[in-house]
């Protein structure tokens, strides 16, 4: 198993390290491949930390790719995966709409309910359920999120949602492994705590 | 257990709240990312900082060397732009004239616009030599004596033209037998130009004013006594204020803004006793003052000219005549910066600084360069290198004419009709 595991990394590793060379050579192949591959996780980690706000993620996802394009040659495969690399810049984009919408004057997103959650639904299967069940799903992330601060909020999504270990994650935003480990607890905690309100 | 499920209940919640890009979202993203090549260059900040960094080591060890060596000469050596004496700079700053040689025997001034002179003329040979201010036509006609229309007799010098060109600024002594004008004692004076209103500016003070200067309001004046006290007030001596940091010979800029004028300092460098001559700057009330240039003058060198004097004297009698505090004077006043003249465009400063240039020449009394401060760059200019003694300064904004045929003037030689123009 470990052997299979070690093997699945490498395997990994070795994608990125062709990605990234390719991307270097302005390979336009690549360019498709990268937004494939990362596009919808960096979309759905970005929305999550934006209250859902669809729209600003994908600006967030767009700028992170066109960001690691132009820098792809400051990305260093000894130091972190591409994966983790690409989640770093897109949380320092994150970051930086986060203080953006702080400024502006309106209803905060964790007050709204996105109604893009239609276009999300399966094709087949009970509609209705499925809808209630995503609008109930978006409606408690969105207590969490009053909850949590947004460093426990990413470090939360980033370890259960997009399953980065805390190494990984004490990369992406900058903290210690210790430190990581230690938000990752008590953002638990209080969603626990909040869930266990809300189901009261 | 119950902590485990919660968890998986977490998850769950995070994975099912996880929000899938709205469709075409793909072709948005390809359509901006897939012009896009990696950046070439490095990262430029590091490099930056690294400069900005070498520059402030460069600009601290400049000031620092700056401040070891103090009594050293303050003055760079510059390029001249557009020949020697022009000034061009960012706008047009005009071109400076000076005289060369001793220095004439009456003084003369140009008013700015109309070019009509004002100067002061012996009126007979017999000492005290009595003076009198005169008024004529650029070209010399329409000569009035007013000082003689005025009825004020005696030593008449110095005159200054109103920058609107209504009155003048002039010294007035009262001669006594067997003193020079300078011991009896100067007044400041100020009569219109058509000969009346003549006045002494401020009468009763003591010590009396002898130096004044014009602001450009042409109401406003830079006037001082024997002192050193100097003071802003109007023509009738009214609202005086002291200017703390302006010295003697002061010069005010053309919008009124800047007062530039010499100080001197006594001061020890080194262990060795000596006064600091400096070129200030100052804002319109004596404050926040500058030093443009300077040098120290120890009392080594006094007394070395002192010595130097004495062999000089043995064969030049007009040099026997003068006093020992007339020698002391010689080093003290007239060594280092003095007597700014401002550029009209007020960008820039010419100055005359007798200066120890050639070790062979004679010490101090004939080595009277020009120079020029520029204040939007800070260079300080040296524009006379001929070693000789220099007299006058002054800017004019008059193209200067074309060399004619034959004439061996060549650049770098200014004037040396001996006469103020």
């Amino acid at each position: 198993m470990a052997s299979e595991a070690t093997a699945l990394e490498g395997g990994a590793l070795q994608a990125d390290l062709d990605l990234a060379r390719r991307l270097q050579q302005a390979d336009q192949s690549a360019y498709a491949q990268l937004c494939q591959r990362f596009g919808p996780a960096l979309h759905g980690f970005a929305a999550s930390c934006l209250g859902g706000d669809d729209e600003l993620a994908e600006e967030v996802m767009i700028q992170t790719m066109t960001d690691a394009v132009r820098n792809i040659r400051r990305f260093d495969p000894r130091k972190a995966g591409l994966a983790t690399w690409l989640y770093g810049i897109a949380r320092r984009q994150v970051v930086a709409q986060r203080r953006k919408l702080t400024r502006r004057k309106s209803v905060p997103r964790s007050a709204q309910v996105s109604m893009d959650v239609t276009s999300e639904l399966p094709a087949a299967g009970d509609l209705a359920g499925d809808l209630a069940a995503r609008v109930d799903a978006h409606q408690q992330v969105a207590f969490l999120s009053e909850a949590l601060s947004d460093l426990e909020m990413q470090v939360l999504i980033l370890h259960c949602v997009d399953e980065f270990s805390l190494k990984e994650i004490a990369r992406i935003v900058r903290r210690s492994e210790k430190a990581v480990d230690s938000l990752l607890h008590r953002a638990r905690q209080k969603a626990r705590e909040r869930l266990a309100q809300d189901a009261e | 257990m119950p902590s485990e499920l919660m968890r998986d209940e977490l998850t769950i919640i995070l994975k099912a709240a996880r929000h899938q890009p709205r469709p075409g979202w793909e072709a948005r993203a390809l359509a901006t990312v897939a012009g896009l090549r990696p950046r070439r260059h490095p990262n430029l900040v590091p490099i930056l900082v690294a400069i900005l960094v070498l520059l402030l080591l460069a600009a601290g060890v400049f000031a620092a060397v700056r401040l070891l060596i103090p009594g050293a000469l303050e003055f760079m050596e510059g390029p001249m732009g557009g020949g020697p004496g022009s000034f061009h700079g960012h706008s047009f700053a005009g071109e400076v004239e000076w005289t060369t040689g001793e220095p004439p025997n009456s003084w003369a001034n140009a008013a700015a616009k109309s070019g009509r002179l004002a100067f002061e003329m012996p009126i007979d040979d017999v000492p005290p030599t009595r003076t009198d201010i005169w008024v004529s036509d650029p070209e010399g006609g329409n000569v009035v004596n007013l000082t003689a229309e005025a009825g004020i007799g005696g030593v008449n010098c110095y005159p200054k033209w109103s920058p609107d060109e209504t009155m003048i600024l002039f010294l007035h002594c009262d001669p006594v037998e067997g003193l020079k004008p300078c011991k009896a004692g100067f007044h400041l004076f100020l009569i219109n130009a058509d000969g009346s209103g003549a006045r002494e500016v401020a009468p009763g003070r003591d010590p009396p004013l002898t130096d004044g200067v014009w602001f450009p309001d042409s109401f406003h004046l830079v006037a001082g006594g024997d002192d050193g006290v100097n003071m802003r007030m109007d023509i009738w001596a009214r609202d005086a204020r002291v200017l703390p940091n302006v010295g003697s010979r002061a010069a005010v800029c053309p919008d009124g803004s800047l007062i530039v004028s010499h100080a001197t300092e006594e001061d020890e460098v080194r262990g060795q006793s000596g006064v600091w001559r400096r070129l200030v700057l100052t804002d319109a009330n004596g404050d926040h003052p500058r030093t443009l240039a300077e040098h120290f003058i120890r009392d080594a060198d006094i007394v070395s000219h002192r010595a130097q004097h004495a062999q000089d004297a043995v064969q030049d009698p007009d040099l026997r005549k003068m006093t020992d505090a007339e020698v002391l004077d010689e080093v003290r006043v007239w060594v280092g910066p003095m007597l700014p003249v401002w550029s009209p465009d007020g960008t820039k400063i010419a100055f005359l600084a007798a200066m120890p240039f050639d070790p062979n020449g004679v010490f101090y009394r004939d080595q009277i360069e020009v120079w020029v401060y520029d204040l939007q760059t800070d260079q300080c200019t040296r524009i006379t290198h001929d070693n000789v003694q220099q007299n006058y300064v002054r800017w004019t904004l008059r193209p200067r004419p074309a060399p004619r045929a034959g004439d061996d003037r060549g650049p770098g030689q200014p004037s040396t009709t001996g006469e103020a123009r």
